[in-house]
């Protein structure tokens, strides 16, 4: 019971302090709607393959200004070696990974929110005709990224590093999810929903299970001194 | 041997960062009920000490005990040689940890930082704890305030009330004196003291040879990776010409 009254309290710890301190979620649904506006102009014109540009585009969007995010809920812990006292409570390196997890989770999934409804507006492609699917994608697709993210960024921040080479390295690994949920995506414009589609998304989940279960495990080695 | 009477009991550790040795074979032992000051050179690996002390930090050889408990290399959830949660928990609670950094959540009211440590260590009614606590360090009026509003010597406090909440029976203080005037240095040691009456073991680290003399049983000091008791009898040659001894008398 303890640990999940701890869990609740980390999670409502970084909403409140980044309620009030607004210091990633303007910037990083800045990124977002800038990045969404620029693909779509870009878009313009183009008639062939454009569900599959604007799949990988939307979730270029969403990867790019998430990572910021996912940084930032762990530099919020150094400031002022918060992330020592952190260590020190009677909870495990798994519930704190849990915990960076959930916060990244609802901050990716509102920058979703954002740049789905963006794509709608200005590439006028029908993502959201299908809305069922495309949340179920849009859900998968965020705990993939979500998972190796907050995994990253929990080993970047203990050897403090910066962000940038957060976002190098994520993307290896971060790049099977954006294939599987662009091509599940490009899937849901085109309104197949077959058994291609039902792959990707088998795809998103084992990746998903397989990398939340590795930072579950491993969060504790990980970031060790 | 482990004594029953031993908070603290440290053999043959060594840590070493990229090869280069921090910590050689360092032996301590402390009293339940004892204040030792740890004192040493910039650089010269106390906060490493204390970070492996308290379980951060995971060292590379020899062993350690709490209260007659074997504690593992690897700090976090396995302290006490085990992986069971309740274990942990119950091993954590008997460490306070107050870092020379002050710990506190710039964006979290001084109330909301003592109520986040207080939830995390489980306490019961933890918001009359922090307001408790609050009252006792004399900021109680300054309860919504965030960090950033206040003096380093007023953060200190807090972040002392915050390692303290829970009520730790082994206390660790990486230079709780830096920083302070005269009056939050005098409040500081009054505090130490009455900890050290209710059997607390304090464990911290100075600069300061008054500091160490007016608040510990016992001065170390670490130089070079190795820990030798400073001899309290200022007549001793020998240890009169140690670099640390020599501020300590003329302090």
């Amino acid at each position: 019971m303890l640990m999940v009254t701890q869990f609740y309290w980390m999670v409502r710890k970084d909403l409140v302090s980044e309620y009030r301190a607004r210091q990633v979620w303007p910037a990083m649904l800045m990124l977002g709607t800038l990045v969404s506006f620029l693909f779509s102009a870009q878009l313009d014109g183009v008639v062939e393959g454009r569900s599959r540009i604007v799949g990988m585009l939307v979730w270029l969007a969403i990867y790019f200004a998430g990572i910021l995010a996912m940084h930032r809920t762990f530099a919020m812990e150094q400031e002022d070696d918060c992330w020592d006292a952190l260590r020190l409570y009677p909870v495990t390196a798994s519930w704190i990974y849990l915990a960076k997890f959930t916060v990244n989770f609802l901050t990716l999934a509102t920058l979703q929110v954002v740049v789905l409804g963006l794509f709608v507006v200005f590439s006028n492609v029908p993502l959201l005709d299908h809305p069922l699917r495309m949340l179920t994608v849009a859900l998968l697709g965020n705990v993939g990224l979500t998972s190796v993210g907050t995994l990253l960024g929990g080993v970047w921040t203990e050897n403090r590093q910066g962000s940038t080479m957060l976002a190098f390295l994520t993307l290896p690994l971060a790049a099977p999810v954006l294939l599987a949920a662009s091509e599940a995506t490009r899937l849901v414009i085109d309104q197949e929903g077959g058994p291609l589609w039902w792959r990707w998304l088998s795809f998103l989940v084992v990746f998903s299970i397989v990398f939340v279960t590795a930072g579950i495990v491993l969060f504790e080695l990980l970031i060790e001194d | 041997m482990m004594t029953g009477n031993d908070a603290i009991r440290m053999t043959g550790l060594c840590k070493a960062f990229h090869d280069i040795p921090v910590l050689r074979h360092v032996h301590l032992r402390v009293a339940v009920g004892e204040s030792i000051a740890v004192m040493g050179e910039n650089g010269a690996g106390k906060t490493t000490l204390l970070r492996c002390l308290a379980g951060i930090v995971r060292w590379d050889r020899g062993q350690l005990w709490l209260h007659g408990k074997p504690v593992t290399r690897s700090g976090m959830s396995s302290r006490d040689g085990s992986r069971d949660g309740a274990s942990h928990a119950e091993s954590c609670r008997d460490i306070g940890m107050i870092s020379h950094a002050c710990q506190l959540y710039p964006n979290l009211s001084l109330c909301e930082n003592l109520l986040f440590a207080a939830r995390m260590t489980g306490l019961p009614h933890p918001r009359k704890q922090a307001h408790a606590w609050l009252e006792r360090i004399g900021l109680a009026g300054q309860a919504q305030w965030l960090p950033r509003r206040l003096s380093h010597g007023m953060r200190r406090r807090v972040s002392i009330a915050r390692g303290l909440i829970h009520q730790p029976s082994i206390l660790f203080m990486d230079e709780p004196f830096s920083g302070l005037d005269r009056q939050s240095r005098q409040w500081l040691a009054d505090l130490l003291a009455r900890l050290q009456r209710q059997q607390k073991s304090i464990c911290f680290t100075t600069h300061d040879p008054r500091n160490a003399d007016q608040c510990a049983d016992r001065v170390l000091a670490l130089q070079n990776g190795v820990l030798r008791e400073i001899a309290t009898d200022p007549n001793s040659a020998h240890e009169a010409s140690h670099p640390l001894i020599a501020p300590r008398l003329i302090a």
